[in-house]
């Protein structure tokens, strides 16, 4: 069962196409991370999952459903989070959760209780008096307690400082944790943040999805690779191998690249072919140098979906 | 039901003080004369009367855009609010805090006029529909904009649509048709077109895509004009008024009148109708040319608008006659007063074509086709009474109220009475006083002759408020054509002020055609 589906989505602003023929499956339960840089679509897919904006080709359906007929019964199961939504901030947080509550039969009250004290909030001043990171836990609580099946956050630690960002973080994996939240999709380029948070991973740039799959699977399958031997750089074969990115030839004796299928033992043992008696060292990426080495080698075929 | 009364209270909780300012205003435009107000006062009506449409409008832009619909940043969106609840809810806000307040205040500001409840909840009724019109007009506005300030812009760019679409619409009317303007007084009316942009606001609220709104309005639009075509008070054939013919004079009972004979002025030529007088035995009819075109052979059109009641332009005011209340109404004169009186005079002329003096040396002796679009109305005696001459006395009726501010002789041995009359401003009241001085000793009566020079007038949504005189100064003598000039103190001591309240029934309208006739140009007074 996935959470969402979509087929060949593309939509297109003029001649921009911020979505590019987008196909992306988000599995039922993950925490899926969409990543890219500015202007990659990560915006425009989760507006457009939501039915905030139509696609101009292609579709794509949330929790069984085609998003461009998402209604009301669906909203009382998705969740949506975004840094600049447009809250009714004249209101006290008290007053916004009382307004929201009714419209959610499955709202839970303890939970409510629970996040608030977590978030430690102010019920009684107006949200438009709260600081940034105040303002998005109280979107937050106006959002969690009911137990969306669906968590949709659009770039939720913008502009947040270090330690409201882990404060999110900590509560929201309290939650999953406690199996009171099914999928979760997150926007965002604070990749360091979204590592934590994920065990989904896809990476939009120009619109396209480069790749999306499981963490352990690209963090498995992403290496550094180091290798160190007499003559090694005159060993690169002049048509590089599939999986070697950014091949950089420091010293003579020192050749340095990422290596995207990366599997332990077998890879060694191709690589001691090429380089004869040198020494091979392959270590582990970070998410965030994983989607450098994807956004710098620009959009192509997915490799894997 | 529930989802919509939740978004209600969370506006209302909101809002309330600038419903309360709109209401304010609201009230003291219905209830200005009452409260001591003076005419001179009448810049602040205004200033009300626009700051109450300002207020209007930003309320209900304010209202739609806190949760805003063309904007992916909205709350609502995301949330289990359907769009057509989301509409609901500010549509309700709209009736029970804007348009139904209005309509209350109007009608209980009415009621000060012994209009009876009946005609009190339409003129209510009437204003609350207005009302509700602004409000999903400004809707619309606010619907498909996301700020206040973008709002403005587009209302007055829509405000400038609007001023080429008029002429536009005239343009494309029918001959001896005038669609100048989509709104109306008619209650029907402003509800129709509000049906209309509702179902616009409803289609924009579900879809939130410009351009198909733009196209669902541009439909909106036309099915606005054919209707505005359809229904309007413009296009319906007189049934049983006069036809116009150039031998209307030989017609027995004819209501209408007969092509009359140019009228040079000094830089213009002023072609008029002669009125004919056979009225028929039980009605009075009146016609007004409203508009006129004339075709000439060569295809030349050339159109006016006459306002009605409109008179041969001259600075010497009255010196050619005087224009007695009276003499548009015969019937009433003669039932009322039983006094012989003519009317207006056979000879006398309604102008319906003014052209320059070039332009018609360019057409004399042409023919071609004039049309003329005429109104036609009833009057009708609806209350009279005895009315103490002295300031102050005040008389009340159906929807108006007369009251004495001073009584004095002028000279040429005439009797000044000067008035304030407050009307209620509705199609549903259609009356206005008229007096005449009545000395049954001498079986005479003098007919009030409008002084012109009425100042001080004031008007609000719902008051017309004006001061105007009387001038006494020919006695007719009853059942005779006999008419004496001068008022003296001697006379005026066997007399009674009687005042009458007319009454008319709204103006039906009809197009004929007429054959210019060759004219040859005249020389009156030296002046070709």
């Amino acid at each position: 069962m996935n959470a969402i589906e979509c087929e060949h989505l593309t939509r297109t602003f003029g001649k921009t196409r911020a979505v590019d023929d987008l196909n992306l499956i988000v599995p039922a339960g993950s925490i899926f991370a969409l990543l890219g840089a500015n202007g990659a679509g990560k915006s425009t897919t989760l507006r457009l999952l939501l039915n905030l904006i139509r696609p101009t080709s292609g579709r794509a359906t949330v929790l069984g459903r085609e998003s461009t007929s998402l209604k009301k019964e669906m909203f009382q199961r998705i969740g949506y989070v975004t840094e600049d939504q447009a809250l009714h901030d004249w209101m006290t947080l008290d007053q916004l959760l009382d307004y929201y509550r009714p419209f959610y039969p499955q709202w839970d009250r303890s939970l409510e209780k629970q996040l608030r004290t977590i978030f430690d909030l102010p019920g009684n001043r107006p949200l438009k008096k709260l600081s940034r990171g105040m303002r998005m836990k109280g979107v937050f609580l106006s959002v969690l307690p009911f137990r969306p099946e669906l968590l949709v956050l659009d770039e939720p630690f913008s502009g947040l400082d270090p330690q409201v960002r882990d404060e999110f973080i900590e509560g929201l994996l309290e939650i999953v944790e406690a199996d009171r939240l099914n999928t979760v999709i997150v926007s965002s380029h604070d990749i360091n943040e979204v590592e934590r948070l994920a065990d989904w991973v896809g990476i939009l740039a120009e619109g396209r999805l480069v790749t999306a799959e499981p963490m352990a699977q690209i963090q498995g399958r992403f290496r550094r690779i180091e290798v160190v031997g007499p003559e090694a750089a005159s060993c690169v074969p002049r048509e590089q191998p599939a999986g070697w990115r950014q091949v950089a030839r420091p010293a003579n004796n020192v050749v340095q690249f990422v290596h995207s299928g990366y599997s332990e033992g077998q890879t060694e043992k191709e690589l001691h072919a090429i380089f004869a008696g040198a020494a091979v060292r392959a270590s582990k990426m970070p998410l965030r140098e994983i989607f450098l080495a994807h956004v710098r080698r620009g959009p192509g075929r997915p490799e894997t979906t | 039901m529930r989802d919509i009364v939740r978004i209600f209270r969370k506006d209302l909780q909101r809002f309330w003080p600038f419903a309360i300012a709109a209401a304010l205003l609201a009230f003291f435009l219905a209830f200005f004369p009452m409260l001591g107000l003076n005419h001179a006062n009448y810049s602040v009506i205004s200033a009300a009367e626009s700051l109450r449409f300002i207020v209007v409008g930003l309320v209900v832009v304010a209202v739609v855009q806190e949760d805003l619909v063309m904007s992916d940043r909205a709350a609502w969106i995301t949330r289990p609010v359907k769009a057509p609840t989301m509409l609901a809810a500010k549509l309700l806000f709209f009736l029970a805090l804007l348009a139904f307040p209005f309509g209350i205040i109007t009608a209980v500001g009415a009621h000060q006029f012994d209009l009876g409840v009946g005609v009190c909840a339409a003129i209510g009724g009437e204003e609350a529909a207005r009302l509700f019109l602004v409000t999903v007009l400004f809707s619309l506005i606010g619907a498909i904009t996301s700020s206040l300030l973008t709002a403005v812009v587009f209302f007055a760019c829509s405000a400038a649509v609007l001023l080429v679409l008029q002429p536009y619409l005239a343009l494309i009317a029918p001959e001896g048709r005038a669609i100048d303007s989509l709104d109306s007084s008619r209650p029907v009316t402003l509800v129709a077109i509000a049906i209309l942009v509702v179902g616009v606001l409803g289609y924009h609220y579900g879809r939130r895509q410009l351009r198909r709104t733009a196209l669902v309005a541009a439909i909106a639009l036309v099915l606005g004009v054919v209707f505005a075509n359809w229904s309007g008070t413009v296009p319906r054939q007189i049934g049983e008024a006069p036809r116009v013919g150039i031998k209307a004079k030989q017609s027995r009972g004819f209501v209408g009148a007969v092509l009359g004979r140019p009228f040079p002025m000094s830089d213009q030529v002023v072609i008029g109708l002669e009125t004919v007088i056979s009225y028929p035995s039980d009605a009075d009819y009146r016609l007004f040319p409203d508009n006129v075109s004339f075709i000439s052979p060569d295809g030349r059109k050339i159109s006016q608008r006459i306002p009605t009641g409109a008179s041969i332009p001259t600075d010497a005011r009255f010196s050619s006659q005087i224009v007695t209340s009276w003499d548009n109404y015969p019937e009433i004169a003669r039932s009322a007063l039983r006094i012989s009186l003519k009317g207006r005079d056979p000879d006398s002329m309604i102008p319906i074509l003014v052209l320059p003096s070039r332009i018609f040396a360019e057409l004399r002796g042409t023919r071609g086709s004039l049309a003329l679009h005429l109104s036609a109305s009833k009057n009708y005696l609806a209350a009279r009474g005895i009315l103490a001459l002295e300031p102050g006395a005040t008389v009340s009726a159906h929807g108006c109220r007369m009251r004495i501010e001073s009584v004095q002789f002028v000279s040429g041995s005439g009797l000044e009475i000067s008035v304030r009359e407050t009307r209620v401003e509705s199609p549903f009241v259609s009356r206005f006083f008229q007096v005449a001085l009545i000395n049954d000793q001498a079986d005479e009566v003098s007919l009030g002759e409008y002084n012109h020079d009425w100042a001080d007038f004031a008007l609000s949504y719902l008051i017309q408020d004006s001061r105007e005189s009387y001038v006494f100064a020919h006695r007719w003598k009853r059942q005779s054509d006999k008419v004496d000039a001068g008022i003296s103190s001697e006379w005026l001591k066997s007399a009674h002020l009687a005042y009458y309240v007319i009454g008319w029934s709204p103006p039906r309208s009809g197009t004929v055609d007429l054959v210019v006739p060759d004219f040859s140009m005249p020389t009156v007074g030296g002046i070709q």
